[in-house]
């Protein structure tokens, strides 16, 4: 019986105890093959699945590397149907290969040949695939080459994508280091990702996903396509690149609803690629417009379908996935591993929390209490309008004055889902609403004015959610939101998390009503919160009132 | 010279006899009365199968040797027929099928019993019969041409004819150049009979024609030259010395007389039990969440008596596990006797009385309790969702799923692991070889999958850890001297007693939980995950329960303080107080009746009259009270106290929210497994038996011989007198007795003691001490020494 930190399960978790003194190493080591599924304060919790365990084949671990690893930090017996399992899957990764033929052209190769006959039998690859060249060997049509990645995975025989990359149009891209430094891990996640080839580097918010992104344009030196969120997100993006990077303004193109411009390092938006008129992805030729060298992801877990599609077509060039978390809500994490590529950078947020990079934070959850005709109105209403009742209560109102009194000065942003709410919230409070309708310059002004702290409290709608920078918003108080979902909640603290001038720790409220739906939402997000580690407290609405 | 079964059984001393018993431990059921009818027994069809189903390769080929010549056969012949194997090895096998009695007679003559030959079939080992018995019944012209093709000169005399062409057939160059210088085509069809049964397909001949097939086919060429012989019904049979020299003088494409090894690599002893006890462990645990999960709802059984899909379904999402692993788990806890039916019209599985027992007792008590429950029982989960003959689906549970072959390829495989070093972890086609060759015939046409299925269960059950097999899982191997639980509890992880509460409202126990705080903690969070730690979660509905089983707040509050190493989080004490603060708004009782009331102070009155104190009345609203009587019983009540009461209605009943903790009896396999060890002591009282039995035969001398003791008439005096003294001299006497229903029959006894009209004594045949009445004894005479 060895007294290891790691306890294996038969759910395929491992339960890694925190306070244990060789935790730190046991972490490092089951980092690769396992993915990070709760954080809270003693036990954290990862899971080993196929994907991770092929992500680790990916990053160049073997079974009995992973296999030796549980043996040796695991307290108890590691039930022995898990080893022989990992062996198993493990074993499946590469045993087919995707390979650049001197002749033939793009070929798939295998090492085991009945695997190559099992799959050539079933009837979703007999159409990608050409002649067959040798007994392993059979030919690939091109364009088939991201399909085939697809169907392979999942029929349980992940393909290695060796067959190379085009090296894109060249366009000369440096860092310019002055007065910042790329931080130890975000040089490390470049260089795995370039060394890898293609895939994704899942970094927490506020890490600096966009640095990795700009030292892999400086790596790959070459012209770039760049895929974010929304319009917010792609000047940023623009205004980033110019001041960390080389680029000049006009190397920099937008792509987006207002502008269309397409140059050496272009920006667009999901919204504008998946914009479709009279059925036809009108927008998808800017994939092929330039010769590009690289193309990068921002927020892949959002990637949005028609995206999935055509990233299948462009497998020859490389790819860079940048996203806070691997976890997908539409279960396409499969996709994201076999179009894009396997995991090639991970740090979990509490550990780069801890060397100083985001600032940790603080959930507070205030529940108030429902006045007792509000009570009987919620319980009658239909199911469909309870939640936007419950949500937008007068009752939070108070609360909202009250804690916005508390932290004014600071930088705090008051976000919800309801614009009327958000308006009566901007009137009662005197301070700028930003939502769906603001214009583009105006938002920017705001921002900026925040920023600069003429503006200490900004209302905002769920615009806000993606990709914005807000380096001042040291307390977020959330008054409603859509539905509890995982990815919101990441990207609403990301907002927070960003480092503080001060040092200080942020504050993120969430102001719920007690015993509806809002609660129960609420559980959710403390369960998603308290998963990453992030400490969390309770308290009643009148206590904050009565200034505790 | 050894001549039949029963001559070579009376030639056995006392050891062997009891080896046979042994071998074929269906002999000894019912027991037979002497050696004749031993022999007899050991002769009948289902015996001779059942004995064949226990004997390896080795025997199996030796048999094939011995039938195929359908008669006695020297070592030499039977050596020559199987590739000479070493003669070790073949006269180790002879010794088996002499020992289980399947084969008798000395080194040069060697017969099986007749019954092996119609078990075997027409044609044993895929050969056909001899020449000899073949071509004599043919006609002399069909002779004196095949004579002349062989390349003699014929005779024109059938029995001179056969002869010669007999004599080249039974020689191995001469047949050679015979099979050679056919033609590719019919040379090619008779080598097609070579591996498969020796028959082809021929035209019955018409009358008065010697072939019916054409003789331009190439079977007519084969026939002509006696290679082939038509035996009616359109076959033709090839001859047995034609079929060996097609396989190049041995029966046997591949000799079976070296056992097969393990291939085999090597794991520390130490990692092998500790993967096996966290293995172990598990399955303990999932056969007792299984159990206690039935113990409040148990699953409907099947008309048949299985279990449905369903109710396997759920199990399997229970435990957390594959079905097939949900099977082994329903099926060896049913195995063990801790499972049965309950008595209703409707039968619902249930833990049995034997339940409370096992799990009182600790994880490695019961463990060894299931483990050796898995081994000797007959149920067989792997045939769980199989189609059986009738293409049904079988049940787990239910009768199908039951073969009596399970328990002995269950042993078999323990004891081929068993034998291997400590540490060896055999690949799964050597160890599926090596228990093959051991006893090929077993369990029929599920052979293959009775051992698959055994050593897919191994790890499940923790009896190989990391394919090796444990220490404590030899120990339950038959002759082991360790005890398996001390072996297995050194392994097993050392019980906690506290658990980490976390801030997302999960509870972590790292490591194996003391009962008392399992329960504590189980009582308000709801299982997540198990393993070595189990993972509990808190919900809103999970404290509730623990509300609703009585708790109250500040309980639920010091328990978790109690259990809990690290602080109890605020989250999750603020959840515990908003379900007690929601817990108990809206309330719900039970009451028999309810009264109404015109005014307050009538219930003033009531509740004040001490006469009806029995019916606990207890006011719900000023004007309403409710009681525990039935309506009836309150209106009697308060008439006889001179309140004017009236019935109003009768509806209401109590509603009973405890979940009857049921139990079944438990089950008793009434199948007997076939080979469980007989006792030392009743096999030696088995021989002795049958010893006395053989006696009593040898002494009742047939009608006419001189040595029969005459069995006269005596007077009861002298009858008394005779018995007397041959009880004092401890001497067998013979004695004629009428019984109660007037039968006469003769019994060889030891006459012990005579008193009051009665002799006591042990009767041999019937192994017992029994008493005869003096007056009913025809007559008495000592047995010939």
């Amino acid at each position: 019986m060895t007294d290891g930190p790691l306890i294996v399960q038969s759910d395929r978790t491992l339960l890694l105890e925190v306070d244990h003194p060789d935790s730190a190493a046991c972490r490092r080591a089951i980092a690769p093959f396992a993915e990070l599924e709760r954080a809270p304060e003693h036990v954290h919790t990862y899971r080993v699945t196929p994907l991770a365990l092929w992500n680790a084949r990916a990053a160049g671990h073997d079974a009995e590397q992973v296999v030796d690893t549980l043996l040796l930090y695991s307290r108890y017996a590691v039930p022995h149907a898990l080893l022989v399992d990992v062996a198993e899957t493990m074993a499946r990764y590469g045993r087919l290969r995707l390979e650049k033929h001197p002749t033939h052209g793009l070929v798939l190769v295998t090492t085991d040949r009945p695997v190559l006959e099992e799959v050539l039998r079933t009837r979703r690859v007999l159409p990608m695939v050409g002649a067959r060249v040798d007994p392993d060997t059979v030919v690939v049509h091109p364009s088939e080459r991201g399909h085939l990645k697809q169907i392979l995975l999942k029929l349980g025989w992940p393909a290695e994508d060796m067959a190379g990359y085009v090296n894109g149009e060249a366009h000369p891209i440096a860092l310019v280091q002055d007065g910042w430094e790329l931080r130890p891990y975000q040089q490390e996640a470049a260089d795995n990702f370039f060394d890898g080839g293609s895939g994704v580097v899942v970094l927490p918010c506020g890490a600096g996903k966009t640095i990795v992104g700009a030292a892999a344009m400086a790596r790959a030196g070459a012209t770039t396509l760049i895929l974010v969120t929304n319009t917010v997100a792609a000047r940023q993006w623009k205004d980033e690149l110019i001041k960390r990077t080389s680029l000049a303004e006009d190397e920099i193109g937008e792509y987006s609803g207002q502008r269309k411009e397409i140059r050496p390092v272009t920006i667009a938006t999901y919204q504008v690629m998946t914009t479709r008129r009279k059925g036809v992805y009108s927008h998808l030729e800017l994939f092929d417009a330039r010769d590009w060298g690289l193309i990068i992801y921002d927020e892949v877990h959002l990637l949005p379908a028609p995206i999935f599609r055509f990233t299948a077509d462009i497998q020859a060039r490389r790819r860079l996935g940048l996203t806070a978390t691997l976890v997908r809500e539409d279960g396409r994490e499969g996709d994201v591993f076999s179009l894009i590529g396997p995991k090639r950078y991970d740090a979990p947020w509490r550990e780069i929390e801890a060397q100083g990079y985001i600032a940790p934070a603080d959930c507070v959850e205030v529940r108030v209490t429902l006045t007792e005709s509000e009570r009987l109105a919620y319980a009658l209403a239909e199911p469909e309008v309870r939640y936007r009742l419950a949500a937008s209560t007068p009752a939070k109102m108070r609360v909202v004055d009250e804690l916005v009194r508390r932290h004014r000065g600071t930088g705090v942003l008051v976000i919800g889902q309801y614009i009327d709410q958000l308006d009566e919230l901007g009137a009662r409070l005197d301070v700028p609403v930003i939502k769906g309708d603001t214009r583009v310059s105006e938002r920017q002004r705001l921002y900026e004015a925040f920023r600069a702290g003429e503006v200490d409290v900004l209302v905002v709608s769920k615009v806000a959610n993606f990709s914005i920078d807000l380096p001042e918003a040291s307390v977020a108080i959330q008054v409603s939101g859509s539905f509890g979902s995982r990815q919101e909640e990441a990207q609403r603290l990301g907002r927070v998390l960003r480092p503080k001038a001060d040092g200080h720790g942020a504050r993120f409220y969430t102001v719920v009503a007690r015993d509806t739906v809002d609660a129960e939402f609420a559980a959710h997000r403390q369960r998603f919160l308290a998963e990453q580690g992030y400490a969390y407290t309770i308290v009643d609405a009148a206590d904050v009132l009565a200034g505790e | 010279m050894v001549t039949s079964l029963v001559d070579e059984l009376r030639g056995r001393d006392d050891a062997s006899l009891g080896a046979l018993f042994r071998t074929r431990p269906d002999l000894a059921a019912p027991m037979p009365a002497n050696l004749v009818d031993l022999a007899s027994r050991a002769a009948t069809r289902g015996s001779v199968l059942r004995a064949l189903d226990g004997l390896d390769r080795a025997a199996l080929q030796t048999l094939d040797g011995l039938l195929v010549l359908r008669r006695a056969a020297s070592v030499a012949e039977l050596s020559a027929l199987l590739g000479r194997p070493p003669e070790v090895a073949l006269a180790d096998a002879l010794d088996r099928l002499r020992l289980a009695a399947l084969a008798w007679g000395d080194d040069d003559a060697i017969t099986c019993v007749q019954t092996m030959r119609d078990v075997a079939g027409q044609y044993p080992a895929g050969l056909g019969p001899p020449a000899a018995a073949l071509l004599t019944p043919l006609p002399a012209s069909v002779l004196a041409e095949i004579v002349e093709l062989l390349g003699g000169v014929p005779a024109g005399d059938a029995a001179t004819d056969a002869a010669a062409a007999i004599a080249v057939l039974s020689e191995p160059t001469g047949l050679s150049d015979v099979i050679n210088r056919l033609d590719d085509e019919a040379r090619e069809l008779l080598e097609s009979t070579t591996w498969a049964a020796p028959v082809l397909p021929v035209r019955d001949p018409g009358p008065g024609r010697a072939y019916g097939s054409p003789p331009d086919q190439p079977v007519a060429r084969l026939l002509r030259r006696g290679l082939l012989v038509p035996v009616g019904g359109g076959v033709g049979v090839v001859p047995f010395e034609v079929g060996l020299r097609l396989r190049g003088g041995a029966i046997h494409r591949d000799s079976a007389f070296e056992p097969p090894e393990l291939d085999r690599s090597v794991q520390l002893a130490g990692l092998v039990d500790r993967i096996g006890a966290g293995a172990a462990a598990t399955f303990v645990d999932q056969v007792d969440r299984m159990l206690a999960s039935w113990a409040t709802a148990g699953p409907q059984a099947l008309r048949t008596g299985g279990l449905s899909v369903r109710a396997l379904a759920q199990v399997a999402i229970l435990l957390g596990v594959e079905q097939q692993d949900a099977a082994l788990v329903v099926e060896t806890a049913f195995g063990a006797g801790l499972i049965g039916t309950s008595d209703s019209a409707y039968p619902v599985w249930l833990p049995s009385v034997e339940y409370d027992r096992w799990r009182a007792r600790p994880v490695a008590d019961r463990w060894v309790f299931l483990a050796r429950a898995w081994l000797a029982t007959t149920r067989v989960p792997g045939l769980t969702g199989t189609r059986d003959d009738r293409d049904k689906r079988i049940a787990p549970l239910g009768p199908e799923a039951d073969r009596a072959a399970a328990p002995v390829i269950r042993a078999d495989v323990l004891e081929v692991l068993a034998a291997a070093p400590e540490g060896a972890v055999p690949t799964r086609d050597s160890l599926h070889r090596v228990v093959d060759w051991r006893a090929p015939r077993r369990g029929g046409h599920l052979h293959d999958d009775l051992i698959a299925w055994t050593v897919r269960e191994l790890p499940v059950l923790g009896l190989t850890g990391m394919g090796a097999l444990t220490r404590f899982a030899a120990a339950l191997v038959h002759g082991s001297r360790l005890d398996p639980v001390g072996v297995l509890a050194a392994g097993l992880p050392e019980p906690v007693d506290h658990v980490l509460i976390q801030a997302d409202l999960t509870a972590v126990a790292p490591g194996p939980l003391i009962a008392p705080i399992a329960a504590a903690i189980g009582s308000v969070a709801q299982v997540e995950s198990t393993g070595g730690a189990t993972v509990f979660r808190f919900t809103e509905a999970s404290i509730q329960r623990a509300f609703d089983a009585g708790h109250g707040a500040d309980e639920v509050h010091r328990l978790l303080e109690r259990v809990s190493r690290t602080p109890v989080p605020q989250p999750l004490r603020y959840l515990v107080d908003e379900i007690a603060r929601r817990h108990g708004r809206v309330r719900v009782s039970a009451v028999a009746s309810v009264i109404r009331l015109d005014d307050p102070a009538t219930g003033d009155v009531l509740l004040g009259d001490a006469r009806l104190g029995m019916l606990s009345l207890r006011r719900l609203a000023p004007t309403i009270l409710g009681s525990k009587r039935s309506p009836q019983s309150v209106v009697d009540a308060m008439r006889d106290a001179g309140h004017s009461a009236v019935a109003e209605g009768v509806e209401g009943e109590l509603l009973v929210r405890e979940p009857a903790n049921q139990r079944a009896p438990a089950y008793r396999s009434t199948r007997r497994p076939t080979g469980p060890p007989l006792a030392e002591a009743a096999l030696q009282a088995l021989v002795r038996s049958l010893r006395a039995g053989e006696r009593a035969r040898a002494n009742r001398p047939g009608v006419g011989d001189p040595n029969r003791p005459r069995l006269r008439p005596r007077m009861p005096v002298e009858t008394v007198a005779v018995l007397t003294d041959t009880a004092a001299n401890a001497q067998t006497v013979w004695i004629g007795y009428v019984d109660n229903n007037g039968g006469a029959s003769e019994r060889l006894v030891d006459p012990l003691r005579v008193q009051g009209g009665w002799l006591t004594a042990y009767d041999h045949v019937r192994d017992a001490v029994r008493t005869f009445a003096v007056h009913r004894i025809t007559g008495v005479a000592p047995i010939a020494e």
